[in-house]
C-alpha cells in the first residue's frame, strides 16, 4: 500500500467515525434505552406497557386517522390546483403561484395561531359556519392548509413534463377534456401523486406545531404530542416509555421513507426531461373568472388568517374586535421590551448562520465525495447523515437528552445553546447535502472534462468552474438551511432553557400561556423580519444571477 | 507525434466495451472512427484523452507512454484538445473567456502574455468564423455557433491530438454539410492530427484520410474511405458503410450460385461473405433484364427518379430487397417482374 492510500484511509476511518458519532449515535442511544431499566439491565417491560395500554392504541388511531386524511385532502387540494395551473392560461398565473406557495414560508404554527384567531368563538367566521378549530376536523384542515403546496408543486412540475402529445392523443381518440385526465393524465401521474401523499403523511408525523397548538387543548393526542407530554412529565420511567413510543414513530416514519424512496425508484413513466410551460387548455374569458375564484380562495385561505393574526395583535383584550379605538400597540412593546423574547430573535439568528455554515460544509465535502468522485464510503456516510432527516423531530430531541444529559468530562452542553446547534446540524445537513447532490448532477462531466482537457488543474476547476456553476443551487440549499433552523420548534421545545429560547420556543410559551395577542404581535415581528430578509435575498440571488449571466 | 494504441481493452464492471484495439494515429491524419450507436467510439475518446484507466494494453502519445492499467497521464498534462458532443460550454463564461481559458492554464500553452493570448484568441475566433461574437455567452449562440466556439476553443492550444465526439450529430441537416465542410478545411489549412468519431458513414467518408469501422467493442476494418467502401472486409462493414445488396446464395470455391440457378465467379471476395454465404455487391454492379433472361427474379417495388440514373428496388423471390440503378431512359414498369444478374467485371474470370 502506498503512503497516499494509507493516509486515504485514515481519513476515511476518522471521518466515518466522526459521522457515526455525530449524526447516529444519539438516536442509537435511544432506541437502547426503550429496552434497559435502571436497576435490572435489558428488559421489555416497557414496551410490553406501552403496547397494552388503550391510551396509546388510542394515540396511534389518532395519528393514522388524521395523518390520513390529511393526505387525501392536501393531495386532492395540490392536484387539483396543479393542474389549473400547469395546464389552463388562468390569468394572473405568476402572482397566483407565489401566493399558492405562502404556506411553504410561513412556520406550520404561526399559520395555526393565526387561525386560531380567526376562529374565535365570538368572531365572525365561528358565528357564520360554527366551524370548531380544536377538533380532528379543525387539524385536519390545518394540516391541509399548511402541507398542499408539497402535492402542488410535485405536480404542476410533472403535469409540467407529459408530453402534450399523450393528452391530445387521447382527445384526437374521441375523450373528452375529463376523461382526457382521468384516463391519461392522472395514471400517468400516478406515482408522482402517491409519493407526494406519502411525504404529506411524513411531514405531518413530524409536526409538532399544530397538534400542539390545537389538539393538546382539545386533548386529542398524536404520536409526537404524546411523546413530547411523556418527556416532560418527568416521572421515574418517562424516558425509556417515550423511548418505546420513539420507536413505534420512527418504525412508522421510516416505512413511510422506504416507501417513498422505492416509488420514486419504480417511476418509470417516460417524460419529458424539461418543463413545457405553455398552456395547453385556453379558457378565453373564463381565464379571469378562473382567476377570480382561486384568489377568494387563496384569500380566505392563505391570506386572511395572517390579517387577522395581525390585526388581534394589535388589539388589547382577546377576541376585541380591531377598530381605531381600540388599536393599540401595547402587545408590541411588551414583546420588544421582553427579555426572553428578545433572545428568542438571538438565539435563532445565531443557530441559523451556525447552522448553515456548519451544514454546507459538511454537505459539500460529502456529496463532492460520493456523487462526483463516486466514493464507496463517502454514499455509505450520506446514507448516515440523512438518516436523521427521516426521523421526527420530538425523537431527536429525546435522543438529545438521552445522550448528553450527562457530563462528558467536565462538559456539559446540556442546557446551553450548543446542544440546539447540534442538533440543527443533526437534522438539517441532509437539507444541504441535498441540494449539493442536485448542483453536482446538473454540472455535466462534460463541463468539468473540458476544464481539464484545457489545462487546468483542480484548484482551477474548482475556481473557475465547479464553483461558479453550483454556487445558485447551493445558496437555494443554504437559503432553507436558513429558513427552517429559524423557524425550529420541534426539537427546540424539548431541549430549550432558560437564556435558550428560540423563535419558535417563544411563540409556544406564548401560546400555552394563553398570552395569544402577546403571541401574534411576536409572530407579526418575525414575519415582517422574514419577508424582508426574503426579498434581500432575492435581490442578492438577483443581481448575482444578471451579473453572472449578463 | 503519432499516437500508439495496443490491446487495448475496457471491461465495466463485466461488460466488455473495447476487445483488444490496435490502432495507430499518424501526425497530421484525419481519422474518422466510425461505428453504430453503442460500439464503444466514446469510450476509445474517453480513453485517449484520460478520463478513463483502460482494463488492459497501452497508450503510447510521441512513444511515452500515457496510459496502461496501472497508471495514466492526467488529461491535463496530455496536450490534448476535444469537442465534446454536448459541446460542454460554460454557461458562465463568454465566447472570448472560454477560447483564452485553455491558454492560461494549460502547461503547454504557448501564449504567454496577456497580449498573446488575445491575439490568438482573435484568431481563432476568425479562423471559425465567430470574431463579430466574442461577448455574448453560450445562452446567446445558436447551434451552429455553439459547435464553432466549442472547436476554436479546442484549437486554440494547438493541441497535439484533437478528438471529436460526434460534433454534428446536434446540428440540422443543412448545418451538418456546411461545417462538415468547414472541418475539412480547418483540417487541411491549421494542419494537426484529428480524431473524429461518427457514426454517420457520410460524414467519415466525405472527410476522413483514414477510417476505422468499430462494431460491439471491436474494429471490424481500419482503411482509407474507398478501401472501405469498394472493398469491405466482411458483412458487417459491407452494410455499414458500402450500403451494399449482400445477396444470398451458396459457395462453392469461388463460385456462387443464387436465384435459382444463377451462377458467378468471383477470386475476389473475402472468405468471411463466403462463410455466410453472402455476395456483396453495390446497386451499380446489377443490371435489371427481363424475366426470362435471369433465373435471380424479383418484383419491382418502387423507381425513383434520380437525374442521370433511376433507384429502383426489387423485392426478390427469396424477400429478399434489392437496389438496383439502371439507366434514366430505360423504362421499368412498378409491380412487374424483372430478371437480375450480377455484372461481371472486367478482372473476374481469369
Ligand atoms: N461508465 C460506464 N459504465 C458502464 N458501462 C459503460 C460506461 N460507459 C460506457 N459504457 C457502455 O459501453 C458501451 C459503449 O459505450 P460508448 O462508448 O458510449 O458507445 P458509443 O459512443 O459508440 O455510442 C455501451 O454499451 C455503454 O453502455
Ligand atoms: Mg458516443
Amino acid at each position: 500500500m502506498s503512503e497516499n492510500k494509507i493516509r486515504r484511509y485514515i481519513k476515511y476511518a476518522v471521518g466515518t467515525a466522526f459521522v457515526f458519532l455525530l449524526f447516529l449515535w444519539p438516536l442509537l442511544n435511544m432506541f437502547s434505552e426503550a429496552f434497559i431499566a435502571k436497576d435490572e439491565g435489558f428488559t421489555f417491560a416497557y414496551f410490553a406497557n406501552v403496547l397494552s395500554d388503550a391510551g396509546f392504541a388510542k394515540v396511534i388511531t389518532n395519528t393514522l386517522l388524521i395523518n390520513i386524511c390529511s393526505m387525501v385532502s392536501a393531495g386532492i387540494v395540490g392536484v387539483f390546483l396543479a393542474y389549473v395551473m400547469a395546464y389552463t392560461d388562468i390569468a394572473f398565473k405568476n402572482i397566483l403561484h407565489k401566493l399558492l406557495l405562502i404556506p411553504l414560508f410561513i412556520p406550520s404554527y404561526i399559520v395555526t395561531l393565526a387561525w386560531m384567531q380567526l376562529c374565535m368563538k365570538n368572531g365572525l367566521l365561528y358565528q357564520l359556519t360554527h366551524f370548531e378549530l380544536y377538533s380532528y376536523k379543525g387539524i385536519i384542515l390545518m394540516f391541509t392548509v399548511c402541507q398542499y403546496p408539497i402535492v402542488y408543486l410535485m405536480c404542476l412540475s410533472h403535469f409540467r413534463r407529459i408530453p402534450r402529445e399523450l393528452e391530445q392523443a387521447a382527445v384526437v381518440s374521441g375523450c373528452g377534456r375529463v376523461k382526457a385526465f382521468f384516463k391519461v393524465v392522472l395514471p400517468i401521474t400516478k406515482i408522482t401523486i402517491v409519493n407526494a401523499m406519502l411525504l404529506v403523511f411524513l411531514s405531518c408525523l413530524d409536526n409538532f406545531g399544530i397538534v400542539a397548538f390545537i389538539g393538546i387543548p382539545a386533548n386529542i393526542n398524536v404520536l409526537s404530542t404524546d411523546i413530547y407530554k411523556t418527556i416532560v412529565s418527568s416521572t421515574k420511567d418517562s424516558y425509556n416509555i417515550a423511548a418505546v413510543k420513539g420507536i413505534v414513530l420512527s418504525v412508522l416514519a421510516v416505512i413511510m421513507m422506504l416507501a417513498t424512496q422505492w416509488l420514486s425508484g419504480n417511476n418509470k413513466a417516460e417524460n419529458c426531461e424539461k418543463e413545457d410551460m405553455e398552456p395547453r387548455i385556453m379558457l378565453g374569458k373564463w381565464k379571469f373568472v378562473l382567476a377570480g375564484v382561486m384568489s377568494c380562495f387563496i384569500g380566505m385561505f392563505n391570506i386572511f388568517p395572517l390579517i387577522k393574526l395581525v390585526s388581534s395583535a394589535l388589539t388589547k383584550g382577546q377576541g376585541v374586535k380591531l377598530s381605531l379605538k381600540t388599536m393599540c400597540f401595547d402587545n408590541f412593546f411588551k414583546v420588544l421590551r421582553n427579555v426572553k423574547s428578545m433572545n428568542g430573535i438571538k438565539n435563532s439568528i445565531f443557530l441559523a448562520l451556525m447552522a448553515v455554515l456548519l451544514c454546507t460544509v459538511i454537505g459539500i465535502t460529502i456529496s463532492y465525495l460520493s456523487e462526483y468522485k463516486k466514493d464507496r464510503i463517502a454514499s455509505g456516510i450520506q446514507a448516515v447523515v440523512t438518516f436523521p432527516y427521516s426521523i421526527p423531530g420530538i425523537i431527536l430531541g429525546l435522543a438529545m437528552i438521552l445522550t448528553y444529559a450527562g457530563s462528558f468530562h467536565g462538559f456539559t452542553i446540556y442546557g446551553t445553546i450548543w446542544i440546539l446547534l447540534l442538533s440543527y446540524v443533526i437534522r438539517f445537513t441532509a437539507v444541504s447535502l441535498r441540494y449539493a447532490n442536485s448542483a453536482f448532477a446538473q454540472l455535466d462531466t462534460s463541463m468539468d472534462e473540458a476544464a481539464q482537457i484545457s489545462g487546468a488543474n483542480n484548484y482551477v476547476k474548482w475556481k473557475k468552474v465547479i464553483i461558479p456553476l453550483s454556487i445558485g443551487t447551493i445558496s437555494a440549499g443554504m437559503g432553507l438551511v436558513m429558513i427552517y433552523s429559524m423557524m425550529e420548534l420541534t426539537t427546540s421545545s424539548l431541549l430549550w432553557s432558560g437564556g435558550t429560547e428560540t423563535i419558535g420556543v417563544v411563540i409556544f410559551n406564548f401560546t400555552s400561556a394563553g398570552l395569544s395577542n402577546m403571541a401574534s404581535a411576536y409572530s407579526s415581528i418575525i414575519m415582517i423580519g422574514v419577508c424582508a430578509v426574503a426579498v434581500l435575498l432575492k435581490v442578492i440571488d438577483k443581481s448575482v444571477r444578471t451579473i453572472r449571466r449578463r | 507525434m503519432a499516437t500508439v494504441i495496443k490491446d487495448l481493452n475496457m471491461n465495466f464492471d463485466g461488460y466488455h466495451a473495447l476487445k483488444n484495439i490496435n490502432l495507430t494515429i499518424n501526425d497530421g491524419e484525419f481519422v474518422a472512427i466510425l461505428g453504430p450507436s453503442g460500439c464503444g467510439k466514446t469510450t476509445l475518446l474517453r480513453l485517449l484523452a484520460g478520463f478513463l484507466k483502460p482494463t488492459g494494453g497501452v497508450i503510447k502519445i510521441d512513444n511515452s507512454v500515457v496510459a496502461d492499467s496501472k497508471k495514466i497521464t492526467s488529461p491535463n498534462k496530455r496536450n490534448i484538445g476535444m469537442v465534446f458532443q454536448s459541446y460542454a460550454l460554460w454557461p458562465h463564461m463568454t465566447v472570448k473567456q472560454q477560447v483564452t481559458f485553455p491558454m492560461q492554464h494549460s502547461i503547454f500553452s504557448k501564449y504567454k502574455t496577456q497580449k498573446n493570448r488575445e491575439e490568438r484568441t482573435d484568431a481563432v475566433l476568425k479562423l471559425v468564423n465567430m470574431q463579430a461574437m466574442g461577448d455574448r455567452y453560450p445562452s446567446e449562440l445558436s447551434g451552429g455557433q455553439k459547435q464553432r466556439v466549442a472547436i476554436a476553443r479546442a484549437l486554440a492550444n494547438e493541441p497535439d491530438l484533437l478528438l471529436m465526439d460526434e460534433p454534428l450529430s446536434n446540428l440540422d441537416a443543412q448545418l451538418k454539410i456546411e461545417m462538415r465542410r468547414e472541418i475539412s478545411n480547418l483540417h487541411k489549412n491549421v494542419g494537426g492530427t484529428v480524431l473524429y468519431v461518427t457514426h454517420d458513414q457520410s460524414e467519415a467518408l466525405g472527410m476522413a484520410d483514414k477510417i476505422v469501422v468499430m462494431s460491439q467493442g471491436e474494429i471490424q476494418q481500419i482503411g482509407t474511405p474507398k478501401e472501405i467502401f469498394y472493398n469491405p472486409v466482411n458483412p458487417f462493414v459491407a452494410r455499414f458503410v458500402g450500403q451494399s445488396n449482400l445477396i444470398r446464395g451458396s459457395w462453392d470455391g469461388n463460385e456462387f450460385t443464387y436465384g435459382e440457378g444463377e451462377k458467378i465467379t468471383d477470386y475476389e471476395v473475402n472468405d468471411s461473405f463466403k462463410a455466410e454465404n453472402l455476395y456483396p455487391v453495390k446497386a451499380d454492379g446489377l443490371e435489371i433484364v427481363g424475366q426470362n433472361e435471369s433465373h435471380f427474379r424479383g418484383i419491382v417495388k418502387e423507381v425513383e427518379f434520380q437525374g442521370f440514373q433511376n433507384k429502383i428496388i426489387l423485392e426478390m423471390q427469396d424477400n429478399n430487397h434489392l437496389q438496383v440503378f439502371g439507366a434514366a431512359d430505360e423504362e421499368i414498369r412498378q409491380g412487374e417482374m424483372y430478371g437480375v444478374r450480377i455484372k461481371k467485371r472486367k478482372n473476374m474470370e481469369i
